[in-house]
């Protein structure tokens, strides 16, 4: 069926242009692996290679750790951009001769062209997968190690204890300690990640702000700029003086035993060579050790916290430098 | 007389919270029967918001790790024999939240056995307006922490409703084949994250009778309600039920000696006084704090400025009379 006449004159004035494909691989070629994160506190230094982020700095921890060097940094990607919206991602160049278990293995695959409008000379991984490309990368399998680098099972299981318990008692203590931003900020910041909130770490989750019990439904202030909703602080559950408390104490009890733990040992639980445990305290203490006084000084009471971290933020921070 | 505020005992348990069986569970251990259960239904009365919650005279204590360390503190006026272990602090937690969230999710996450064992228990324990609206709250509020621990809304063994079974016969054949497919697949997840966790708990009780050797301790407790939260109630959709009962039977054996240790004798329980319902309807009152009583002050000032303002604007124009 044609386009009737009046309507083809009435189109024509509009024109349709196509322009030929832009080449996606940029004019910088990515010679070593970059790691996508947040932005450090402090940004001006050259030497501000570590994110203030937990989950970043724990995998930039990670990849120092197991031995992975010369990685470059970017803090100008935000989170939306990153795959599922969630940062770290380890932007790394393509490698057809290996196949991940996730990439679908073609083996007449053509070598890859990056004249194209997609860019197939890189790879850009989430989280989950940089424990992968790191084995890959060292040639190292994940059956090489009986207890995944610990000394024995019950170390193993053990380590999954303390892992809980920096993930829930240390990190619900960091949420409460950072000072809640002004409305203004609030309304001028990008929206920040979706971090873990209280809600879903404190055993029993905090009550809506109006009680169970009561008529009122409840409310949650959500407030929405130009520069996407700020969710930094979900104000429909109510967290009590008492709470607070609570969780403050059993923050205390978490770094003492976790100090009494470390001892004077090279490594956490005793391990010969750093663990992906290491990594998880080392990202806790050094965002610890930059809030708020009122949880910094737990940490800056035991010594042996504080050299440990010293020694591990020297090792980390060899590993990274800046683009 | 020291009181306990609990949530109501169901299934043959004093309490069918994890949390609230296991400081029975452990305040059994350190002191035989000199305390008294009150079952409540009204979080909102705690200073925390949550069940449990402890109160001895003036003194109200929550939540239960504050609840725990005001027993030690104070253990020689209450006459405990109270031996604090400050190693199993990691154990502890571990086992509170991973051991909590499978029970959370035979409670309140599958469609079956909310519909048809948790919700009818609770339900008829609330007075009336609240008891249609609060068991879902109770609902939300594990939501966040059971989604982000992807145990959260499990397609179940029966259909959610029944109601409109006769009508539906048609079109579920067709669907069938990819949502049982769905199903368990999800399930066995499920089960894989139960059994890593159950696992870890079997070799670190390994055949000792208790975790720490002789004396069983706050972790015995915490690990041994959460067990017979898993294993005694009569669960439609036994999922994680079939599997501590026929996988861990060295867990299983283990929470019931201390059933049989601590909560075999009866408790002295009582029921909490019934309020007027109009009084739990508006948002509790908070103890004011001192960051709060600045904001009250500033939040009262303007209210009267405001209404000083319009009184003034009223009072201020000279009335005219309506012409006639």
């Amino acid at each position: 069926m044609q386009v009737p006449g009046p309507l083809k004159t009435l189109f024509s004035y509009f024109p349709l242009y196509t322009h030929p494909p832009l080449n996606a691989k940029g004019n910088r070629a990515l010679d070593c692996p970059t790691i996508w994160v947040h932005p450090p506190r402090t940004n001006n230094s050259p030497d501000a290679v570590l994110s203030s982020d937990v989950e970043c700095l724990k995998w930039q921890a990670y990849l120092a750790l197991r031995g992975v060097s010369n990685i470059q940094v970017r803090f100008d990607v935000d989170a939306q951009g990153a795959i599922d919206g969630r940062l770290p991602n380890l932007h790394v160049p393509f490698d057809a001769s290996v196949t991940y278990s996730w990439s679908a293995d073609n083996k007449d695959k053509k070598a890859q062209s990056s004249n194209g409008p997609i860019d197939d000379s890189t790879e850009l991984l989430s989280a989950p997968h940089i424990v992968e490309w790191v084995d890959v990368k060292l040639a190292h399998s994940a059956l090489d190690d009986p207890w995944e680098g610990y000394k024995d099972e019950g170390a193993k299981d053990e380590s999954r204890a303390w892992v809980s318990l920096l993930e829930g008692n240390v990190h619900a203590a960091l949420i409460i300690s950072q000072p809640s931003p002004s409305f203004l900020e609030s309304l001028l910041a990008p929206p920040s990640p979706p971090s873990a909130s209280l809600e879903s770490i404190l055993v029993p989750p905090p009550p809506p702000s109006t009680g169970f019990l009561s008529l009122l439904p409840s409310y949650s202030f959500t407030l929405f700029s130009p520069f996407g909703s700020t969710s930094s602080s979900p104000s429909n559950v109510r967290i009590s003086s008492a709470t607070k408390k609570a969780v403050f104490e059993k923050y205390v009890e978490a770094i003492t035993a976790l100090s009494e733990k470390l001892g004077t040992d090279k490594w956490f639980l005793g391990s010969g060579h750093p663990t992906p445990l290491d990594a998880l305290v080392f990202a806790y203490l050094h965002c610890i050790l930059q809030s708020s006084e009122v949880i910094r000084k737990e940490v800056t009471r035991r010594v042996n916290l504080v050299a440990w971290e010293w020694r591990v933020r020297g090792m980390v921070k060899a590993a990274y430098k800046r683009t | 007389m020291i009181e306990l505020h609990v949530w109501p005992a169901q299934w043959g348990l004093p309490s069918m919270d994890p949390t609230c069986l296991s400081l029975i569970i452990y305040m059994q251990l350190i002191q035989s029967s000199s305390f008294v259960l009150v079952e409540s239904v009204n979080p909102d009365l705690s200073p925390s918001g949550q069940l449990p919650f402890l109160k001895y005279g003036q003194d109200i204590i929550a939540p239960s790790a504050s609840i725990v360390s005001y027993l030690v503190d104070n253990a020689d006026n209450f006459k405990l024999n109270v031996t604090s272990s400050p190693q199993n602090t990691p154990w502890l937690i571990h086992a509170e939240s991973n051991l909590g969230d499978l029970v959370l999710h035979m409670l309140y996450s599958l469609h079956a056995n909310w519909n048809e064992l948790t919700h009818p228990s609770i339900v008829y324990k609330f007075p009336v307006p609240q008891r249609y609206y609060t068991p879902n709250r109770l609902r939300e509020s594990y939501k966040s922490r059971l989604e982000s621990a992807g145990l959260w809304s499990l397609p179940g063994i029966e259909q959610e409703k029944k109601g409109f079974s006769k009508r539906r016969p048609r079109k579920e054949s067709k669907v069938d084949r990819r949502d049982r497919f769905l199903k368990v697949f999800e399930r066995e997840k499920v089960l894989e994250k139960a059994r890593t966790v159950l696992d870890i708990y079997s070799r670190l009780l390994g055949t000792k009778n208790y975790f720490d050797g002789d004396q069983p301790s706050l972790l015995d407790a915490t690990v041994a309600a959460h067990i017979l939260l898993l294993s005694r109630p009569p669960f439609p959709d036994p999922l994680l039920q079939d599997l501590v009962n026929t996988s861990y039977p060295s867990l299983v054996s283990h929470a019931n000696r201390l059933y049989d240790q601590t909560l075999s004798a009866s408790i002295p329980t009582r029921k909490a006084a019934q309020n007027n319902f109009l009084q739990s309807l508006p948002p509790p009152f908070r103890v004011a704090e001192e960051s709060d009583v600045w904001e009250t002050r500033l939040r009262f000032a303007f209210i009267g400025l405001m209404l000083g303002g319009v009184a003034t604007y009223l009072f201020a124009t000279p009335y005219v009379h309506p012409t006639l």
